[in-house]
């Protein structure tokens, strides 16, 4: 290739991935100055590009109704709720499937496992709903959520924790037993901190998924317990949406995933290439 | 007292890999398995020290049966051939695990594993991480984490092979001196013949199925009871030779099969050959029996009772130690070791002196060694 | 076929945070038809020479010519250089005939023109009658010719082998040892073999240049090595059992200049001339080297000698390895096989003056 031809494409090539880029990143930058626009100004027929007015106000009126901050709680208890199950269940039936794969129902039940996670959900959504309506705790309650959540999770989580045990030497277990470990206890002084930039990953993974959910939480939940994901269209004034107010509010339920994953970032990398990369 | 007796062991999966093995190794015995990749000597490492159940057969330690208890309850200390380090502990960790496990007081762990440290020359490593460090070093931290188990049985899983050469030469001196590991019984396993015979009291040489043949180095070398054996000792291989037994003028000789190769039987062997004049035989030829006499060189008297053939030279390489030379003789090649220094020519015209007293037959169905009974 | 030169080549592998020299200053010919190898431990800069060459890494600075032709700019394709790898990376499903010819297809080269060139190049490396085979039927060295003869049916002008058989059983290594020299023999192609295995090199190669820390330490045949090794390195990673290195210095008494090793009985004898010759090097400290091979049982009582206390006896079915003790030194010796020297027995161990390698203990080259 000619340098000129080499500089052509480069060219383009820099230009498309900047197409690519301002595409994904618009709705980004229209959350946030919709976020400190005021409602007249979120509705004009001509959208402006950048607030006339800021209203950093806003933040602060999507907390009127104190149960607002309720729902953010509310969302904090089943996601942490749902990923530590899934993460216990997952590890447990992980190590099952990579250790011992033959008692444990072999590779078929743990892509059977898996493939629970390929279902579409919408198509259970009534049987669900009857379902947890006839448990002792009954729909609207953090552990309907919890436990309807697993349904998705707990597939993920399971795989990629065999993966990351089948990764994991049995030697080194081996090695444990012959220092005089039991086998529960070499499980947890050499096995899970092998895996746990891992699980680690795992748990972010199911705990972003159990945040965000929306449409199991909309149909299940909404008196006693609701989670921000079914407020956010609740800011209307009479027929009219308050943009502005969902964006602040969605932009505040932003918050706490960056903040973990900006936390956990340096394990999150190595966890998901530890499947990967060997060695 | 602490001998490891194993007695008809049996282990298998699609196929028998262990086949009713017996085995003692004496307290204090350092015993060597050795025998090529995947005929099973890791599967009975792995049997002695519990990470496989045997189909049949007992384990004992010291008259104590260990067949039925797991292997951290069994006082058995093994190093793996991928060393199993546990890679998010440091050194010392790594070395005071079994220490750790058995929930020792702080104080008598860090004085443990600094003398084992120091005995081993790792001591200034302890702090490193197993990633951190090179392959002799991680194999001193495995054989760290063994000895500070003092375990009744030692099991060595080819501690040394993925080694160089000149570490290999340095950590072989170690097991011979490390008094700790002279102490107990230690099975040893490996598929390098002079590691085999440089380091055990006892050797066992491993073909499918179980042992075949268990003596002292020299015993297994110079009399090897099966082909299979003389076969796997020594490098380069002895030359093995198809051939016919005779007997001419009432004198014994082999002819070579499809070659005219004849020589005759030594003395010694002549009686125990005797009676199968005109059958088949496979002779094998150890290179170091065969000495290179150059064109013009006088054979003197230090090749003794040796036969002399005409050969040419078909390949010479000079090695570290010794030469290797491949001669035709007679339509068959056979492997000589010569001198360092030596230079042969391709096609070069040589003499072999074949020290037949130190020949060996083996039958040619059976490959048992005809000379022991 | 071609000449390979390499001149002042250097390699810095540049990241964010630091530099590293990986090649320093090599200079090196290897002459139309050679095979030369190229030694040295893991890290040596070996594999990255050797990836210049081919042309899969850029060359920081210097020059290497394939005849009079620079190279620095070409692309592998373009330097005509086959490369075979440790792993014989053959087709499953192709014959091994396929195998051969694949190279050729490539280039759209006519079927029966292929097959004729498939057939010559399976008749040289004696490969010829396992063509319609498909490769998982093939012992270990049948695949490794096929491989060798899928590189050489392009005819490439210079033929490179990286570490080619560091996985193989040493039983198998030797016979393939024994083929590869014989197939260069009759190719006369220009091989440049890769390997941290010095049996290997000095078995096949007609030259090889050791390496260590980036930079080459000798270039030379089996015997310069072994006799007249360049430092105290090339000494010590040549040869098995690795060379004794004693720390000496230069001593004269009643019996003339020895060298004498402090804290131990040890004395090496020399030469006077030899003697003379250290001494106008005026160095204080010195390291002496003999090697293993060079230390014999018994002889002729006259030969200067060392003498020391038998720790270890390892037998070993060819030979034995005995590992000798004078005060806290070790050495060790290769004695014959039979030799039955127990723990404990004080043995004489005669040596020729010319074996005695003496080194300078700063500068750590050779002296003598």
């Amino acid at each position: 290739m000619s340098k000129a031809n080499y500089r052509l494409v480069k060219f383009l090539f820099l230009a498309l991935m900047g197409l690519w880029l301002l595409i994904t990143l618009f709705p980004f930058y229209w959350q946030i100055i919709t976020a400190f626009k005021s409602a007249a100004e979120t509705n004009r027929t001509i959208p402006t590009f950048w607030p006339e007015v800021w209203h950093p106000q806003n933040f602060v009126s999507v907390f009127a109704e104190a149960s607002n901050f309720d729902a953010l709680v509310d969302s904090f208890i089943i996601a942490t709720g749902n990923t530590l199950a899934s993460l216990l269940l997952g590890t447990l039936a992980g190590y099952a499937f990579a250790r011992f794969p033959r008692q444990a129902g072999g590779e078929n039940l743990a892509f059977w496992v898996l493939s629970n996670r390929m279902f579409p959900p919408v198509a259970v959504v009534l049987p669900m709903f009857f379902l947890f309506d006839a448990t002792p705790w009954g729909t609207d309650s953090h552990l309907s959520l919890i436990i309807l959540y697993l349904v998705f999770n707990m597939p993920l989580a399971t795989w990629l924790m065999m993966v990351f045990f089948r990764d994991t030497p049995r030697e080194l277990e081996e090695a444990a037993y012959l220092d005089g470990y039991t086998p529960l206890r070499a499980f947890f002084k050499v096995t899970l901190p092998l895996v746990l930039p891992g699980m680690i990953s795992v748990a972010m993974l199911c705990w972003i998924f159990a945040w965000n959910e929306y449409l199991f939480a909309n149909l299940l939940v909404g008196t006693d317990v609701r989670t921000f994901t079914i407020v956010i269209p609740t800011f209307t004034h009479g027929s009219q949406t308050l943009w502005n107010l969902q964006m602040a509010f969605s932009l505040i339920a932003m918050l706490p995933p960056v903040i973990l994953f900006i936390l956990l970032r340096r394990y999150m990398v190595r966890g998901l290439s530890l499947g990967v990369v060997k060695g | 007292m602490s001998r490891l007796e194993i007695e008809g062991l049996c282990k298998g999966w699609d196929f028998p890999v262990i086949d009713r093995l017996d085995l003692t190794v004496e307290e204090g015995e350092f015993f060597v398995i050795v025998g090529p990749s995947g005929i099973g000597k890791t599967t009975l490492l792995r049997l002695v020290a519990g990470l496989e159940r045997p189909d049949a057969g007992r384990i004992k330690v010291g008259g104590r049966d260990l067949t039925d208890l797991p292997p951290y309850r069994r006082k058995v200390a093994m190093t793996f051939e991928s060393y199993a380090l546990y890679p998010h502990l440091t050194v010392f960790e790594n070395i005071a695990s079994p220490l750790r496990a058995r929930r020792l007081p702080k104080s008598r762990i860090t004085e443990t594993v600094v003398s084992v440290a120091q005995l081993l020359r790792i001591e200034q490593l302890l702090s490193r991480r197993p990633g951190e460090i090179s392959g002799g070093q991680k194999q001193r931290t495995a054989l760290g984490r063994t000895l500070v188990a003092q375990p009744d049985v030692f099991l060595l899983d080819e501690p040394i092979s993925h080694l160089d050469a000149k570490i290999r030469h340095e950590l072989r001196l170690q097991f011979h001196t490390l008094e700790e590991l002279r102490k107990v019984a230690t099975l040893y396993v490996t598929h390098d013949y002079a590691e085999a015979l440089s380091l055990g009291d006892r050797i066992g040489v491993m073909g499918a199925g179980g042992l075949l043949q268990v003596g002292t180095a020299r015993e297994i070398f110079q009399q090897p009871q099966h082909l299979f054996v003389a076969q796997h000792l020594g490098q380069p291989s002895i030359n093995v030779v198809p051939a016919a037994l005779s007997s001419v003028d009432g004198a014994l000789q082999f002819a070579a099969e499809g070659a005219e190769l004849k020589l005759p039987v030594a003395e010694p062997h002549g009686q125990a050959l005797a009676g199968r004049s005109s059958e088949r035989i496979t002779v094998g030829i150890r290179p170091q029996h065969v000495k290179v006499i150059r064109d013009g060189e006088v054979t003197t008297d230090t090749t003794g009772g040796a036969a002399v053939v005409d050969a040419t030279v078909a390949i010479y390489e000079a090695l570290g130690a010794n030469g290797i030379l491949v001669a035709e003789t007679g339509g068959v090649r056979l492997t000589a070791l010569t001198a360092p220094d030596a230079v042969f020519q391709h096609g070069e015209a040589v003499r072999l002196a074949l020290r037949n007293d130190a020949f060996l037959y083996f039958d040619a169905a059976s490959g048992r060694n005809v000379m022991v009974a | 076929m071609a000449r390979v030169s390499l001149r002042d080549v250097n390699k810095i592998y540049r990241s964010r945070h630091d530099e590293v020299h990986a090649v320093s200053d090599l200079n090196l010919t290897i002459n139309d038809g050679e095979f030369v190898a190229i030694l040295g431990p893991s890290g040596c800069g070996k594999t990255s020479t050797l990836r210049m060459i081919v042309g899969l890494e850029e060359i920081t600075s210097g020059e290497i010519y394939f005849d009079d032709v620079l190279v620095n700019k070409l692309d592998s394709q373009a330097r005509n250089v086959a490369m075979a790898f440790e792993t014989y990376a053959l087709y499953p499903n192709f014959t091994v005939e396929e195998n051969l010819a694949f190279p050729l297809e490539v280039r759209g080269l006519p079927q029966p023109e292929r097959r004729k060139r498939a057939r010559e190049i399976a008749e040289l490396l004696r490969i010829d009658d396992i063509l319609n085979q498909k490769p998982t039927a093939l012992s270990g060295g049948q695949q490794q010719r096929v491989s060798l003869g899928r590189a050489l049916i392009r005819d490439p002008a210079v033929f490179i082998l990286d570490e080619v058989m560091s996985h193989i059983d040493a039983h198998l290594k030797f016979q393939m040892l024994f083929d590869l020299k014989s197939i260069h023999q009759e190719l006369k192609k220009t091989m440049v073999y890769v390997t941290h295995d010095q049996v290997e090199a000095l078995a096949l190669a007609d030259r090889v240049a050791v390496m260590s820390n980036a930079e080459l330490q000798q270039v030379g045949s089996r015997n310069d090595l072994y006799h007249t090794p360049s430092n105290v390195f090339v000494a010590d990673f040549i040869g098995e059992p690795p060379t004794n290195f004693f720390d000496a210095e230069l001593f004269t008494g009643d019996n003339g200049t020895v060298l004498r090793v402090p804290d131990s009985d040890i004395v090496f004898q020399l030469d006077q001339g030899h003697a003379q010759r250290i001494a106008r090097w005026n160095e204080r400290e010195l390291k002496v080297g003999i090697r293993p091979q060079s230390l014999h049982l018994g002889g002729d009582s006259a030969r200067p000698a060392l003498e020391a206390e038998v720790a270890i006896n390892e037998y070993l079915g060819e030979l034995s390895i005995l590992t000798l003790a004078s005060g806290g030194r070790s050495f060790r010796a290769l004695v014959d096989a039979d030799t039955a020297a127990q723990r404990g027995d004080r043995l004489r161990m005669h040596y020729a003056l010319d074996d005695v390698m003496v080194f300078s203990a700063k500068t750590e080259l050779i002296i003598l």
